[in-house]
């Protein structure tokens, strides 16, 4: 009979003789030993310590690797680092600016295990950035639909983003 | 009563990204760990030859069952699970052995090479043959049974005035928690000890089982305080990997990690048990119940697991949810040889309530009574005790129907029946701390006051999302007059907090609360004690406020007083507290007794639409009415409350794990249909309190009992919106479709070309022929000896990015190199490369050339896109520029983040979404000729073809190719040397298989301006948001003056191996006026070419309707705009 097959897994020591690129992650400049099949995820999870960005399904799925790359959320999973042009946006680098929504996702209790919360955010944190959320909870409901949240059932990370949102609009 | 809301206490790391989950621990010296699985069903172990594995490059362990005590977990009751398979193998996956090796590539490449000779065993009948043909294989086959009576036998002597017998099955769900499962061990050779990284919500119960699997003493095995990525009962006891870590890290004296992958995580841990349950329920003509009885029937997988523990409280639950004089169960547990299932939120609750609430609207309905009022009349009261032993203390669950029915408007809405809009009610009740074993009736808790005014609660509780350590917080911060963010928790490590059972059974709050609430009381009596000494006065007349100790105008900080508490030690006060509950256990194989201290009990209103042509359902509010005690911590119980509606409506609505030939089938996100944010709906919670009950302030357990009453709340409304009731879940589009057409004697049933197919035409003999052999042994032939002279793939070889400045230097590099594929933006490519389906290594990468990213309106009205240009650019520019049906399918593909990667072209070349091939069967288009379509047997009812499919039935997935076909466009595709123009019908020869060289690109579609100006139309089924289409149609039209049609496209996505032009339709509409029955006719005039599969048959209705809808939605936008825009 068969089985499944064999990805790479993370946390692998650096590949031999790789190349080094430069990444802007979080306003610096790093250069890193990105291998060509190198995905962005183990470039900042494995060399830059970066660990807040989560691995969901390494495939693009499920949206806990969710980075910005010039601000449009990006899956870091499927995103070879040695093309990532780029500045890169990670919970660490959007922690402090979106305090406010994290502070929303704690009130209405848009997290519970946690682990998609990162990629929740960073999504959230990029859609309000850009003045990109929209008025309809419908509607941004679909826009945060790239996020699978296996916990809350979403209503509170909608509630949260709208909170957020709205005291962002109000406040310029 | 209800408390203020308050953060939890780690809120500041879960939100930022600081919180440390197993993956996240250092991993330096770390060695890591791959297991061996067996690719047989069930065979004999012969002999494993580690000697080649233990001899590759970085290997440090190898072990097998030989290396373990013979030992089983413990489990729920049956005990039957080795950690690693002793002699047998009785799954497809089941671990065999396991390394440990210095890089995770090492480890991966060893396993390999450890040689395992097998002697196959003959298979148990599969759980559908046992539903089909009665119980056959005898007792091996058979995990666990039971036949229970409740109540007096003599009750079923009397026929009761009515009768309703059905069958009810609800499938099996993933737990899909969003950390994959890892664990990390260490031995420490200098204390004895085995220090454990493994996230669960059952610390004590993984330290025990762990200890006992390993020959040591609970005590010698510490589980460290690490989050959980979630839990749902999936890590509340050990799964498959913490033994094997721990093993592995005790053989090497190192660290050992192991983590699952996506695939792993699906396919090979534990599930929610397929339950069926054949219910017949007798009443009187008053609607009282009388008697039942019930036959469940559960798959377990390879091992019991919970299976039978599970069946067990089913049986309960059926015989205890409403009063009934007698109930008769019966149940077996089967043994097949797929992955066993395990504890799953609910524990087998969810399946009965299940059963139970949809027969009992067939009863209401049978008895014309109101369904609200027959579950009140039958509802337990205060006081009583059910006729399965539960004795009933409190019970709100006639103020919670009641509650619901007002919520939704009840019976004005009710009234108003087959509108395709449903309401539906139906109730749940659940255990609050299960009594069943002495390690679940006991809870300790500690309270450190310090001098300086600290106060550190101990519990031994997890925290995978539930909770409770913020329960036991804010219980102690009130006891002692504190804000809760005073208090900081120690939780979880087992050498750092005191014994508590974990939260399975809905124990957490109950339990955990209590035992916090009585060190909070001790603490606060306590402390009144000492205030009492020190400023002469009796002890109630002191208060404790925001730090302070106070009596009268003497005023002290908690920390003074403690500072000159006589026993504390080291300026720690520390008092300790445990709870026990004195209620008698329930033991022996009766089932008869009480089996928790307190029973939750909730209702809940759902109201949905179902759209009767593509029989597709919309949640739009559910109504959570709980019983619940008094609420401690809000935001938990709410989110626990909203978290497991949309759980359960996920099981309800399209949920469920495929196998086929007993491995999993539709193993990752993209397959397996869990609910995304646009899917859920807006879920109200609404909590009838009270501070009675016996749990701490009288609170009751939520998480589990949240997930009982929605499914059955949903078919109820669906049959009260559209007339059918489906018993069979998930209730996906083709079950509505398939209940509508049979309940309706006027639809014309369509059934594709049977009436033509005898026709000269060789193409559809070859199709019938091969459909006819399939299940006659070509499937077994294929599938067992085919398969052995499949082409090998070489795997994935390490990418090269080669770089190109013009779309004709791509072509060229990919000309020059062998072995080479150009990547846009990757998202399906890098995928495909994992999943071992595209293993060329040099990816010529179009990113960054410009003139692929062209963009714009010509002065002609064409529209150029490049073949890079992103999803999401192109949605923007055609919403902008009126390209409306463009617009409005590429909203629908997939989600933001891929759409602002994926590129036009590499969605028009995306390769097919068949499951079977994406994972890893070595099917026909894998394999080679001598391979099975795995489709034809298998699950092939949503991405498999209805009409065209030859040999492989899959289709092609692009939504984009279906709305070009309707658009006329043209590829141009760039060569090495020459350009040439390709329309869009001649990109495919099969599915997801263009007729591109590999040397060519597509550089730009151009959508010619006169088809921009007619009005196109783009609908799409799919299973979830941003799901691939089942169906998709897209209607393309102009009409001149008069009114009638004169051009029309009328193509569909999803139905045929290429996107399907229906002809047939187009025919019949040129040159009339549409009208609805023009429309509903030409829309089905496609189907007798179709050949569908049995389960694609659906699509020709789905198909036909959605045509008709974008037909007649194009025909009424009339009249279409004049000038595409420019740019
Ligand atoms: S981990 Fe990247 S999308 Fe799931
Ligand atoms: S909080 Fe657990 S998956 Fe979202």
């Amino acid at each position: 009979m068969f089985m499944g097959r064999h990805r790479r897994q993370r946390g692998e020591p650096a590949r031999t003789q790789s190349p080094t690129t430069t990444l802007t992650v979080n306003g610096e400049e790093h250069q890193v030993s990105a291998a060509a099949d190198a995905t962005l995820l183990d470039v900042l999870r494995d060399e830059l310590g970066l660990q807040g960005t989560k691995l969901g399904c390494g495939r693009g799925e499920c949206g806990a690797c969710t980075v910005l790359v010039d601000g449009r959320a990006a899956l870091a999973c499927i995103a070879l680092a040695s093309r990532v042009r780029g500045h890169v946006e990670t919970i660490e680098g959007l922690a402090e600016p979106a305090k406010a929504l994290r502070a929303a996702f704690a009130d209405t209790g848009a997290f519970q295990c946690g682990y998609c919360t990162p990629g929740q955010v960073v999504r959230a944190a990029g859609l309000i950035r850009s003045g990109a959320v929209p008025a309809d909870d419908r509607d941004l409901r679909h826009q945060l639909a790239g996020n699978i949240c296996r916990c809350t059932g979403y209503q509170a990370i909608v509630e949260a983003v709208r909170t957020a949102a709205d005291a962002t609009a109000a406040a310029s | 009563m209800t408390k203020p809301r308050v953060r939890h206490a780690e809120w500041d790391e879960r939100t930022s990204g600081r919180t440390s989950y197993v993956g996240d621990l250092p991993t330096f010296g770390v060695l890591s760990a791959a297991l061996l699985r067996s690719p047989h069903r069930r065979a004999r172990i012969l002999k494993i030859d580690t000697s080649a594995a233990e001899a590759c490059p970085g290997v440090r362990a190898v072990i097998s069952a030989a290396d373990l005590p013979d030992r089983h977990y413990t489990d729920n009751g049956t005990s039957d699970r080795p950690a690693l398979a002793r002699g047998e193998v009785r799954y497809v996956g089941h671990e065999i052995a396991a390394i440990a090796a210095d890089t995770q590539e090492q480890a991966r490449a060893a396993i390999e090479r450890i040689r395992v000779s097998y002697a196959p065993l003959p298979p148990f009948p599969s759980f559908e043959s046992q539903l089909k043909s009665g119980p056959s294989g005898g007792d091996e086959c058979i995990a666990g049974s039971l036949d229970r009576l409740f109540g007096d036998e003599r009750c079923f002597e009397t026929e009761p005035a009515i009768r309703v017998t059905g069958e009810y099955r609800f499938g099996s769900q993933a737990h899909a928690c969003m950390e994959p499962h890892t664990a990390l061990a260490s031995w420490n050779a200098e204390n004895n000890v085995l220090d454990l990284w493994a996230p669960t919500q059952g610390t004590r119960s993984v330290q025990r089982d762990v200890a006992l699997m390993l020959g040591l003493d609970a005590d010698q095995v510490r589980v460290h305080r690490i989050a959980a990525g979630g839990d749902f009962g999936s890590r509340v006891r050990p799964g498959d990997i913490e033994v094997v870590t721990a093993a592995l890290a005790i053989k090497t004296q190192r660290a050992v990690r192991l983590m699952l992958t996506r695939d792993e995580e699906f396919a090979h841990t534990k599930r929610r048990h397929d339950f069926v349950v054949r219910l017949s329920t007798g009443a009187a003509a008053d609607g009282r119940l009388l008697t039942r009885t019930a036959e469940i029937l559960v798959e377990s997988g390879g091992f019991a697991q919970a299976s039978v523990s599970e069946m067990g409280y089913s049986s309960q639950l059926l015989a205890s949810q409403y009063r009934v004089d007698a109930a008769r169960i019966q149940g077996t547990a089967f043994y097949t040889h797929r992955r066993p299932g395990g504890s799953f939120r609910g524990a087998g609750g969810p399946q009965a309530a299940f059963a139970l609430e949809v027969q009992m609207d067939e009863l209401a309905e049978r008895l014309s009574i109101d369904p609200v009022d027959l579950r009140i009349r039958n509802a337990h009261q205060p006081g009583e005790t059910t006729t399965a032993g539960w004795q009933i203390e409190g019970s709100r669950l006639t103020e919670c129907l009641q509650t619901a029915r007002a919520a939704v408007d009840w019976d004005q809405r009710r009234a108003l029946a087959g509108s395709g809009r449903g309401i539906g009610i139906a109730a749940g009740t659940h255990v609050s701390g299960v009594l069943t074993n002495p390690h679940a009736t006991t809870a300790s808790a500690t309270i450190d006051l310090g001098a300086d005014g600290s106060i550190v609660v101990r519990t031994g509780a997890g925290d995978p999302g539930t909770g409770q350590p913020m329960v036991a917080a804010i219980l102690v911060a009130e006891e002692l007059g504190v804000d809760p963010d005073a208090v900081a928790i120690v939780y979880q490590d087992t050498a750092e907090t005191p014994y508590d059972p974990g939260a399975g059974a809905s124990k957490g709050t109950f339990m955990t609360g209590s035992a916090a609430l009585g060190a909070g009381r001790l603490a606060s009596t306590r402390v009144r004690e000492l205030a009492a000494a020190k400023f002469a006065v009796l002890a109630d007349q002191v208060t404790l406020a925001d730090g302070l100790v106070t009596a009268g105008h003497d005023t002290m900080s908690l920390g003074d007083l403690v500072a000159s508490a006589p026993e504390a030690n080291d300026g720690i006060l520390r008092i300790h507290y445990r709870h026990d509950l004195e209620l008698p256990l329930l033991t022996g194989s009766s089932g008869f007794g009480n089996l928790s201290p307190s029973y939750g009990f909730a209702a809940h209103a759902v109201e949905l639409d179902v759209d009767r042509s593509t029989g597709r359902i919309r949640v739009h509010r559910v109504h959570a009415v709980h019983d619940s005690g008094t609420i401690i911590n809000p935001t938990g119980a709410r989110g626990q409350v909203v978290g497991g509606v949309v759980m359960a409506l996920g099981a309800a609505l399209g949920e469920e794990l495929v196998y086929v030939e007993d491995q999993l089938a539709n193993g990752s996100y993209t397959e397996y249909a869990m609910p995304r944010a646009a899917d859920a709906p807006e879920v109200v919670p609404i909590f009838l309190e009270s501070d009675t009950g016996p749990g701490p302030q009288g609170a009751k357990g939520l998480a589990e009992v949240a997930l009982a009453p929605v499914a059955a709340a949903v078919v109820n409304a669906v049959h009260h919106a559209v007339g059918v009731r489906i018993t069979d879940l998930p209730i996906t589009p083709d079950k509505v479709l398939a209940a509508l057409e049979a309940a309706d004697p006027h639809q014309i049933r369509l059934n594709g070309s049977r009436s033509t197919w005898r026709r000269i035409d060789p193409h559809r003999w070859w199709i019938h022929l091969m459909r006819w052999a399939y299940p006659r042994g070509l499937h077994a032939v294929l599938h067992h000896y085919g398969t052995r002279l499949a082409r090998r793939r070489r795997p994935a070889d390490r990418l090269k990015l080669i770089p190109a400045g013009t779309g004709q230097e791509a072509a060229r590099r990919l000309a020059q190199t062998p072995r080479s594929r150009p990547l846009g933006g990757g998202s399906d490519l890098i995928v495909a490369r994992q999943q071992g389906l595209r293993t060329e290594e040099n990816l010529v990468d179009l990113t960054g050339i410009d003139e692929l990213t062209v963009l714009e309106g010509t002065c002609d009205g064409d529209l150029r896109i490049g073949g890079a240009v992103t999803l999401e650019d192109l949605g923007r520019f055609a919403a902008a520029h009126g390209d409306t049906a463009i617009a409005s399918a590429i909203d629908t593909i997939a989600t933001p983040q891929i759409r602002s990667v994926a590129t036009v072209a590499g969605n028009l070349c995306q390769e097919k979404r068949c499951s079977y091939f994406r994972n890893g069967y070595p099917c026909y288009k894998r394999g080679g000729a001598s391979c099975p379509c795995y489709a034809v047997l298998g699950d092939h009812r949503f991405y498999h073809a209805a009409l065209g499919g030859h040999r492989c039935q899959a289709t092609t997935p692009s939504d984009l190719a279906t709305v070009f076909t309707a658009l006329d466009a043209v590829a141009v595709v760039q060569g090495p040397t020459t350009m040439r123009r390709l329309p869009i019908r001649d990109l495919y020869r099969g599915p997801g298989e263009t007729t591109l060289r590999n040397d060519e690109l597509i550089a730009e579609i151009v959508v010619p301006a006169q088809a921009r100006r007619r009005t196109t139309v783009f609908e799409k089924l799919g299973l979830y948001d941003g799901g691939f289409a089942m169906v998709a149609a897209c209607a393309s039209l102009e009409v001149d003056d008069d009114g009638a049609i004169t051009t029309c496209r009328a193509v569909l996505g999803g139905l045929a191996p290429k996107p399907y032009r229906a002809t047939d339709t187009e025919r019949r509409l040129i040159g009339h006026v549409p009208t609805d029955s023009l429309i509903d006719q030409a829309s089905t005039s496609w189907t007798p070419h179709a050949d569908p599969l049995p389960g694609t048959r659906w699509k020709l209705r789905a198909g036909s309707n959605l045509l008709a809808r974008a037909l007649r939605t194009a025909a009424d936008q009339r009249p279409p705009r004049t000038t595409p825009g420019h740019a």
